[in-house]
């Protein structure tokens, strides 16, 4: 068999694996009972994964799709090129196989998963993609450029790690100016104010309803489930900011109307629990779906991939681009709570924030195996938590679903700790 | 013209295959049941008949299988091992294929060999410790979705999203998919899913054993098409399945080491006179 052959081969059969992954996750799905109505908007993007991911990523004639990673590349800027951006992030076990071919064993699962999407042809907006903005964040992403060359238009962006310097501030503007340069060669349309204001307030749109949706889950009522959440966010990585903020505004709507009918997932008295750590990105649900098959109230996440995915704002002061840019850089490095950065501070008081609106008793913090800055800062997250009150459970794995028996275990027993913390 | 004889005991079926100096004349496979020389005795007898050839024509025989020391009217009696890569390599050689690895689905277990460049086996793995990633899992599920083994292939291939199967031990996916049938899932998805489960097993043991092309695939499950796509799909390669009954592969394999010692002694003795 020539490589040729072999490599279609090899992509045919981390199509169908990953189609069955989908499949059995929808399949589940349709049994729950009280599941809101406007997630079906939702569940159709995933759903095109088992069909190379057709239709999941608009293509509007003659759009140039922009691939990203992480959540430090400017959207507004790809909007106002003209460009779809589609964020690469990736959550499928099948693949990793495939990326393990190219990175260490050790290497995260993520990494190995968008390897093996970026070298194989699985979901076609990896292959679509006319540039890729790689941030040199974690040591992983520095190196998977130059691994993935080969496979993509990849443009890495220096990425500083101690964000308080002005020294940093000036850098990361430079590498957007940079980014925004490249993307015009790539759409051939000029970032002018007029693009560039319309493409804010197009995220920013966006950011209401994400807000709308983030003040719902403070609800007593868990009105939607903690997986569902990570769904819509995962599905703004695809989603063009406009039908997205469409269909979330319908799904709020649909949520605040269950929030005066006291409409609930969860049984009441339920255990309210936050995920955070590194990021849950579909299909990698197993957690998310255990906390909630065993009758815990998943109500909030620090997930880059998910609450904090749109959570800070781009504050325009004044109406030039190059203020806007500014403004832009300013808001994707400052805010950031990533622990690639060498500050904690951020990250910290966001966990207190949370715990405190969602109400929250019980934290599980999620390691993947190989995501050295979240394994770093769980001992300081530990120890903040505990002198708050509040009990985390550490939970290192990788995108294998081997282990979701034990995690079931050890995440029960969590809860039963929690609900004996309250009769005591 | 002399007549020489191959019986592989099976824990599910025993087949029996007949040669001569030239050819393979024919073969049979019926179900070994309690007690193996006797069906062993029954079917060659059926066999000869058959084929019109009288009750003493065979020449020598060669048993193997695991009930092969059972076998006492056998002359000689070789590893499932051995016979299948001597069948397996013959067929191989017949279609001008080199094969140098070999999957053995059985009705109990499962095998894969590795042989190296002069067809010799240098490794094998086996599953004979639990029905799963066997023909007897393939059997089961027939029998709770009431259809026939024979149709499972064809009506896998319907599937275009085949359902996976969680359950490792083939008792408990019993369960899993009985409880998938009450959920009204398609039969083409549950058995493609449990090709799959099976394949995936396959892959493990081939993995321990590293692939080389060309793959051979026997056994009575190598008949079912569904399996050999979920298989190919697996391991990324193509399986060369014998045009004949792949089932009686391993019996071939016997009745051709049969002739060969018939050939070796003759030469001894031919030397010693």
């Amino acid at each position: 068999m020539d490589a040729q052959e072999k490599r279609r081969r090899l992509a045919n059969k981390v199509k169908v694996n990953l189609a069955m992954t989908v499949r059995e996750i929808f399949d589940a799905i349709e049994d729950e009972p009280s599941r809101p109505q406007n997630m079906a908007y939702f569940d159709r993007i995933f759903k095109t994964f088992t069909d190379g991911g057709k239709g999941a990523v608009p293509r509007e004639e003659g759009r140039k799709l922009i691939g990203t990673y992480c959540l430090f590349v400017p959207e507004e800027i790809i909007y106002a090129a003209g460009g779809q951006p589609v964020r690469l992030c990736a959550g499928s076990y099948d693949s990793t196989e495939v990326g393990e071919e190219f990175l260490p064993d050790v290497a995260c699962p993520m990494v190995k998963s968008e390897m093996g999407f970026s070298a194989l042809p699985v979901l076609s907006f990896y292959q679509d993609c006319s540039l890729v903005a790689l941030p040199a964040s974690c040591d992983w992403k520095t190196k998977m450029g130059a691994i993935m060359e080969e496979h993509a238009p990849v443009m890495m962006m220096d990425m500083p790690r101690i964000k308080e310097s002005e020294a940093s501030r000036e850098m990361w503007l430079s590498e957007i100016k940079r980014f925004k340069r490249e993307v015009e060669k790539v759409t051939g349309v000029k970032v002018n104010r007029r693009r560039l204001r319309e493409a804010i307030r197009l995220v920013q749109r966006a950011q209401v309803e994400f807000d709308r949706f983030h003040a719902i889950r403070k609800a007593d009522a868990t009105v939607i489930s903690g997986r569902d959440a990570l769904e819509v966010l995962n599905a703004y990585f695809y989603d063009h900011a406009e039908s997205w903020t469409a269909a979330m505004s319908l799904l709020n709507d649909e949520l605040e109307e269950r929030i005066r009918n006291k409409t609930s997932v969860t049984k009441p008295k339920a255990v309210r629990l936050m995920l955070t750590g590194s990021p849950m990105v579909f299909p990698n649900w197993k957690i998310p779906t255990v906390i909630e098959e065993l009758g815990g109230a998943l109500v909030a996440d620090e997930f880059c991939t998910s609450n904090r995915y749109l959570h800070d704002k781009v504050a325009v002061d004044e109406g030039s681009v190059n203020d806007m840019l500014h403004a832009i850089a300013d808001r994707y490095l400052l805010p950031c709570t990533c622990p690639i950065f060498s500050t904690t501070v951020d990250r910290r008081d966001r966990l207190l924030q949370l715990v405190e609106d969602h109400r929250v008793e019980g934290v599980i913090y999620h390691t993947l195996k190989g995501c050295h800055p979240y394994d770093l800062e769980t001992k300081l997250t530990e120890t903040l938590l505990r002198d708050n009150g509040i009990p985390m459970l550490r939970i290192e794995t990788d995108y294998s679903p081997q282990d979701v028996e034990q995690l079931r275990t050890r995440i029960e027993a969590f809860m039963e700790t929690l609900t004996g913390k309250r009769r005591g | 013209m002399s007549y020489f004889a191959g019986i592989d005991i099976g824990s599910a079926t025993t087949k029996v295959a007949v040669i001569d100096d030239n050819q393979i004349l024919g073969y049979k496979v019926a179900p070994t049941g309690v007690h193996c020389e006797e069906t062993a005795q029954q079917i060659l007898g059926d066999l000869l008949k058959q084929l019109e050839l009288p009750e003493d024509a065979v020449e020598r025989v060669t048993s193997t299988g695991y009930g092969r020391r059972l076998v006492k009217f056998a002359s000689s009696n070789i590893s499932e091992i051995s016979a299948n890569v001597k069948g397996a390599t013959w067929y191989g050689s017949q279609a001008g294929v080199t094969v140098r690895t070999i999957i053995n689905i059985g009705g109990q277990d499962s095998k894969v060999i590795a042989l190296d460049d002069s067809g010799v086996t240098k490794n094998f793995a086996m599953n004979d410790k639990c029905a799963a990633g066997t023909g007897r899992f393939l059997e089961t599920l027939c029998r709770i979705m009431e259809i026939n083994v024979t149709e499972m292939g064809e009506v896998s291939l319907e599937s275009t999203v085949p359902i996976r199967i969680n359950s490792t031990c083939a008792v408990f996916a019993e369960s899993e998919i009985i409880s998938l049938l009450a959920r009204r899932k398609a039969k083409a998805d549950i058995i493609a899913g449990a090709h799959y489960s099976i394949a995936n097993r396959v892959a493990r043991m081939v993995k321990r054993i590293g692939l080389q092309e060309t793959v051979f695939f026997d056994g009575g499950p190598a008949l079912n098409c569904g399996l050999k796509k979920a298989l190919e799909d697996e391991l990324v390669t193509d399986l060369y399945v014998p045009p004949s009954v792949p089932q009686v592969t391993t019996a071939v394999g016997a009745a051709l080491i049969a002739r060969e010692e018939s050939m070796n002694d003759e030469l001894i003795e031919a030397e010693s006179a």
